[in-house]
């Protein structure tokens, strides 16, 4: 009885051994699939950020051409409920308007109109912000100008190309609006974008 | 005592007779199922670390794949950003499209380049002109396609502003310099001469720059700003200049297959470099088999129909068409509404049995390629996407007049 025993050991010890070997390297061919599966998904998930930054575009279009922002003297002044500034905001070195660079704070003043996405666990918070170093009439000295319709100071050299001055079409000048969006997602990733716009 | 011990001795003798019991039967029999057990053992580990090799290389692949098509996805998808609208009085799609570009770096001029480009980019015309996308077809020294791409980031104004005034050699001279910052790189360009693009020069905005109201100077300097560029002075620029904003980095790359199924990435607003902390070019992914890619053209002359014709970058779509820097060339440019980019990877692992067929077929749904495979013991893997060029997507009909 004793014989067969140690005998049945030694096999089983071989066999254990081995199974050991083999759960090992499973669990790290498991580890190196899961962090494969891991990149590949951030990967995923921070080009769906981008793509989902787009419903922005939507509701921005919808209030610069029929909404609160249509008219010539709306855009002249900040509009919050709209997070619209008329003039240029502050911005760090990589061209973000600070503001959105503290979530908490800007919830508080703009917060009432991020773009929210439970399912994709997804928040888009964004502003517009107009290219004039101030609130008021467009100007040639404080706006940048993306197309305008006025015929301004006469300076030959600024009439261009096809159809000159004659063609302009009757209407105001036409500013440059920035929007500029700040995506949170999935594994706290953070993306940031911008885009800037005349009408 | 003595007795006592004479009891344990006779106590111990029957046990050791217990345990010397191997006979030459059971020891053989033993070795046996010992070498079976052995061989089974190894046979599975074998398989199993084949089957580990297998998964973990074509993981591997994989994971380049999607991150070389995730970084031109982005590249692409924003290319053209800063300089698509054109410049101001003339129609966007015509005016800055082709223009020759003029780069200096710290007084040594990169565009055009002196001499060939290095590595798998050895055969791409030195003379660079600006244009959001461009694919090179089947270029020799490359593994397929090169793709060229190129946008600004200046994240203030993607229009053009006009120069009030002849720009000296310091300095331009702006109605207001509200979209401009410290280091923001420039684009000099003057609007077409005739069916003639002309030559655009690629600048700096000064380090201590700050915009304020009222203020028309922009000054230039640092490393990118030199007053002349191959011959080509800034304050020649005497009429119909204006100034593009491409911001503080604007990306203008090449990206091939080359050498060591490795593909490169080449960046144009640097010059070449073999130093570890920053080669030039780059490795972008390493298991890259070739690149291919197709033109996505709208060209029903109605920029509100979407039809989306694919058209493999030859004959009028050839690179040496696109780029003649006139202005019948960038009518064509401006029909590139979307590029198709069709990458194939290759596991790094040499399988012992053929795994892979003698070809692959890419863009099978627009204009099918073959491509051959070069062994069959390699898994391949190929990939797809379609990029939409967003900031070409309104180019025609548009005129920006002040």
């Amino acid at each position: 009885m004793t014989n067969k025993k140690r005998q049945s050991g030694v096999v089983l010890l071989v066999t254990l051994i081995a199974l050991v070997i083999i759960m090992i390297t499973s669990i790290a061919l498991i580890r190196s699939s899961e962090s494969s599966s891991l990149i590949a998904g951030s990967i995923a998930f921070k080009r769906d950020m981008v793509n989902q930054a787009e419903r922005t575009m939507p509701v921005i279009r919808a209030r610069f051409l029929a909404g609160v922002l249509n008219s010539v003297s709306a855009k002249e002044d900040d509009l919050i409920l709209a997070n619209y500034s008329a003039r240029m905001l502050p911005t760090n070195a990589n061209g973000i308007p600070n503001v959105l660079m503290n979530i908490d704070t800007f919830d508080m003043t703009y917060g009432a109109n991020n773009i929210t996405d439970a399912n994709a666990v997804i928040t888009v918070r964004y502003v517009v912000d107009r290219m004039s170093f101030a609130s008021g009439t467009l100007s040639l000295t404080n706006s940048l100008l993306g197309n305008s319709s006025t015929d301004i100071g006469g300076d030959t050299k600024r009439i261009l190309g096809v159809g000159g001055s004659g063609s302009k079409a009757e209407g105001i000048n036409s500013g440059v609006y920035r929007i500029s969006m700040r995506v949170s997602g999935p594994r706290n990733a953070e993306t940031f974008l911008q885009s800037t716009f005349t009408i | 005592m003595i007795k006592m011990k004479k009891i344990k001795t006779m106590n111990i003798t029957p046990v050791y007779s217990k345990q010397s019991g191997f006979s030459l039967i059971e020891l053989l029999v033993a070795m046996i199922i010992g070498l079976i057990v052995s061989l089974a053992v190894y046979t599975v580990l074998t398989t199993f670390e084949a089957r580990k090799r297998t998964t973990t290389s074509v993981n591997d692949t994989s994971q380049a794949n999607t991150y070389a098509l995730y970084q031109l996805d982005k590249k692409l998808r924003s290319a053209g950003s800063g300089f698509s609208a054109g410049l101001q009085g003339v129609q966007a799609s015509v005016s800055t499209f082709g223009c020759l570009l003029n780069v200096a770096l710290n007084g040594a001029q990169l565009l055009p380049r002196l001499g060939a480009f290095p590595g798998a980019f050895a055969s791409v015309n030195p003379n660079i002109r600006l244009a959001p996308v461009v694919i090179l077809d089947n270029v020799a020294g490359a593994q397929g396609d090169i793709i060229i791409a190129m946008s600004g980031n200046s994240g203030a104004a993607e229009t053009a502003t006009p120069l009030t005034g002849i720009p000296s050699s310091t300095q331009l001279n702006v109605d207001n310099n509200i979209n401009f910052k410290a280091n923001d790189r420039v684009l000099a360009i003057r609007s077409p001469v005739g069916a003639a693009i002309q030559p655009c020069l690629f600048e700096q905005v000064e380090n201590g720059f700050v915009p304020a109201s009222a203020a028309v100077a922009v000054r230039l300097g640092g490393p990118y700003y030199q007053s002349t560029i191959n011959g080509i002075n800034l304050a020649g620029y005497i009429d119909n200049t204006q100034a593009l904003n491409l911001g503080q980095a604007p990306q203008f790359e090449m990206f091939a297959v080359g050498n060591n199924n490795t593909m490169f990435s080449y960046d144009l607003l640097n010059p070449p470099s073999a130093a570890p902390e920053s080669p030039n070019p780059s490795i972008f992914i390493e298991g890259a088999y070739q690149m291919h890619a197709l033109y996505g053209i709208d060209n029903d002359g109605d920029p509100n129909v979407a039809s989306i014709n694919w058209v493999a970058p030859t004959g009028a779509y050839a690179a040496a068409n696109l780029l003649t820097g006139t202005v019948a060339a960038n009518t064509l440019l401006s029909t590139i509404k979307a590029v198709k980019i069709g990458l194939i990877t290759r596991t790094a692992l040499l399988e012992r049995e053929i795994v892979s067929g003698a070809s692959v077929t890419l863009f099978a749904n627009a204009t099918p390629l073959v491509v051959n495979l070069d062994n069959p013991n390699f898994r391949y893997q190929t990939a797809e996407i379609t990029v939409p060029v967003r900031n070409s997507l309104m180019l025609e009909n548009i005129i920006f007049r002040r």
